[in-house]
């Protein structure tokens, strides 16, 4: 039971809520407003800044969004944070990634069946949520060998930044996972 | 005991393990296709979100190594002038030009034929001559091939049928957006050039009123001197002016005032033009006795029967335009009563139709316009000879431009030798207003 009331799409009385959860609705791609938002509702102004955030680094920029989602995903499985881990699990699968590629990048990350560019990336935001001081160089160095450029990387660590607050946010209020 | 068996057991094992790992290899490469296809969705999202070309190629350029490793890529595209050329997304290409491409096997084989190509090993000399491995992958759109999109290694046998499939799909959504951003060109274009059209023809409009305007106001003041002249020629002379040049004064006069009438009538035109009064619901019953009054001599004169039907609905129009429009039926229909009618007839009458439209009519049991020149009424300046009458030719143009500019509609049904009416449709003014 989540500690945050869920605030569901026809309960809504604030403007400001409404306005983002049809915004939400409209960009996400899944036609429903996931329950890390409906718990946001509370505080209106929060909720739109974190969708902003959400949506400036998940729905735009260079690098694909399946990309990014797998980096969740990564990052969600090393805090063993569940709700980040099945939603985006959710959302990659409705993006089209096979079920057996998504299990063994939970299961067995070095055996996963991705092109080398897409495990670097993923290795490096796991690095950079998990151990940034790790990061050096060298790492950035490869990623730019491998024809990433500066803009591309700091996508990578404001992914890496955002699923790292969504799994210290839910885990906090005990967030329930969707109904998908 | 025999040795074969455990030796056919053995080679039944390695089989096995090497099946096995061969179906491994191929589930995971299959899986791995899973994360390329997602991502070329996700590219043709993101191209077809924008018209602009240049952001187009942008989005490709830097999202394409996503599904296909490349030391060059680049696309070919006929520019404005018809002419291939090659637009180089990443890493280098030699100059070339679209009537070298064109010589190129590689290139105009993709092109001619709108199949993808794989080349393993490149000879230096075609197309992309410094890359060993190259997939050339035709753009197609509706049936046509726009262009092709290019990838390029440096290493031989960097490519395979997969990754030729990958680059068809990317081929298809580019195609596309290319497809549609060129359109969306022309369509800017087009209403670019038709603005610049109706501003010319505005102005040129403008010009023409404005000289239409000073033209008859120049022309009136000389007809007042004219008719002034005349009437103190006639003033000064009383009595003493022989009877012949009384009737060639009345001539002066007379030809003076058609002129007087037909130089209003293009004022008329001219004001027409401007709409910039807000229209208001005309009484309409009130506009016909005021038109039917502007002849009441010429009723008289010729014992025309003047019949106006009660409940005539309201229109929503500008009074002088309605009074104007009656005023030209009503003036047809006594010009062209026939001089002979025994009992010369005009009704007027009026109805809804629907609930938002009313249709009004003139009609009269005057000559009846044949059917071949009925089509010609409402030309400027047209007059029909059928009979003998006295008309200026203006009426009916004015008539025409004043129910353009009301969105209404107008008409004439008519029989030689039975008569006409002269009808039209105009949006209702207020409701229940029935005059």
């Amino acid at each position: 039971m989540s500690r945050f009331p869920i605030i569901e799409v026809d309960e809504v009385v604030d403007s400001k809520v409404k306005a983002v959860y049809d915004e939400i609705i409209a960009e996400l791609g899944f036609g429903i407003v996931p329950n890390i938002f409906k718990s946001m509702a509370i505080h209106p102004d929060l909720l739109e800044a974190n969708w902003k955030k959400f949506k400036a680094t998940m729905l735009t920029g260079f690098i694909p969004r399946t990309v990014k989602e797998m980096i969740g995903v990564a990052i969600s499985q090393a805090n063993n944070s569940q709700y980040a881990l099945n939603v985006h699990l959710h959302g990659l699968s409705a993006l089209g990634m096979s079920e057996a590629v998504l299990q063994t990048l939970v299961s067995d990350f070095d055996a996963c069946p991705l092109p080398e560019r897409e495990k670097a990336v993923i290795r490096f935001g796991l690095l950079a949520a998990t151990k940034p001081l790790e990061l050096s160089t060298a790492d950035f160095d490869n990623l730019q060998t491998l024809g990433l450029n500066l803009g591309e990387i700091y996508e990578i660590i404001a992914t890496a930044n955002l699923f790292t607050e969504v799994n210290q946010y839910t885990d906090a209020i005990a967030l329930e996972i969707d109904a998908l | 005991m025999s040795t074969a068996p455990l030796g056919a057991r053995k080679l039944d094992q390695l089989d096995r393990e090497e099946l096995l790992a061969t179906t491994r290899r191929l589930l995971a490469e299959a899986q791995a296709l899973s994360s390329r296809i997602a991502a070329v969705n996700e590219i043709g999202i993101a191209i077809n979100r924008t018209f602009n070309l240049d952001k187009i190629l942008q989005v490709v350029a830097s999202q394409a190594k996503w599904l296909l490793d490349f030391d060059h890529l680049s696309v070919c595209l006929k520019d404005e002038h018809e002419t291939w050329q090659v637009i180089r997304l990443f890493g280098d290409v030699e100059a070339i030009t679209g009537r070298d491409l064109l010589q190129s096997e590689n290139i105009s084989f993709v092109l001619r034929a709108g199949q993808s190509r794989l080349i393993r090993e490149a000879g230096s000399y075609t197309f992309l001559g410094q890359y060993a491995s190259q997939i050339i992958v035709p753009l197609v759109s509706e049936v046509e091939v726009i262009g092709t999109i290019n990838f390029a290694r440096i290493a031989p046998q960097s490519y395979t049928q997969d990754d030729v499939r990958i680059g068809y799909m990317l081929g298809l959504q580019l195609a596309s957006a290319i497809r549609n951003s060129l359109r969306v060109r022309e369509l800017r274009q087009t209403q670019e050039a038709l603005q610049r059209y109706a501003q010319e023809l505005e102005q040129t409009n403008q010009e023409l009123d404005t000289y239409n305007h000073t033209i008859a106001h120049d022309l009136k003041s000389p007809l007042a001197g004219i008719l002034l002249n005349a009437d103190l020629v006639k003033r000064i002379s009383g009595d003493a002016l022989p009877e012949k040049a009384e009737y060639y004064l009345n001539n002066i006069k007379t030809s003076t005032k058609k002129m007087s009438t037909m130089i209003d009538q293009l004022l008329w035109l001219a004001k027409l033009r401007d709409t910039s009064e807000a229209l208001h619901s005309v009484n309409v019953r009130q506009v016909v006795e005021s038109a039917v009054a502007r002849f009441h001599h010429l009723i008289d004169e010729k014992h025309i029967r003047i019949e106006i039907m009660p409940d005539i609905p309201s229109a929503l129009a500008h009074d002088q335009w309605i009074e104007e429009i009656f005023a030209n039926f009503i003036s047809n229909a006594i010009k062209y009563m026939g001089v002979d009618n025994p009992a010369p007839h005009i009704v007027i009458r009026g109805r809804c139709i629907g609930d938002d439209r009313a249709r009004f009519e003139v009609t009269d049991n005057g000559v009846g316009i044949a059917e071949a020149d009925q089509e010609k009424l409402f030309a400027m300046f047209t007059r029909l000879h059928t009979v003998k009458a006295e008309g200026l030719g203006l009426g009916l143009s004015i008539v025409q431009r004043i129910i353009s500019r009301l969105n209404g509609e107008f008409g004439v049904e008519s029989t030689s030798g039975e008569g006409s009416t002269f009808w039209f449709i105009l949006p209702c003014g207020d409701a229940d207003s029935l005059t």
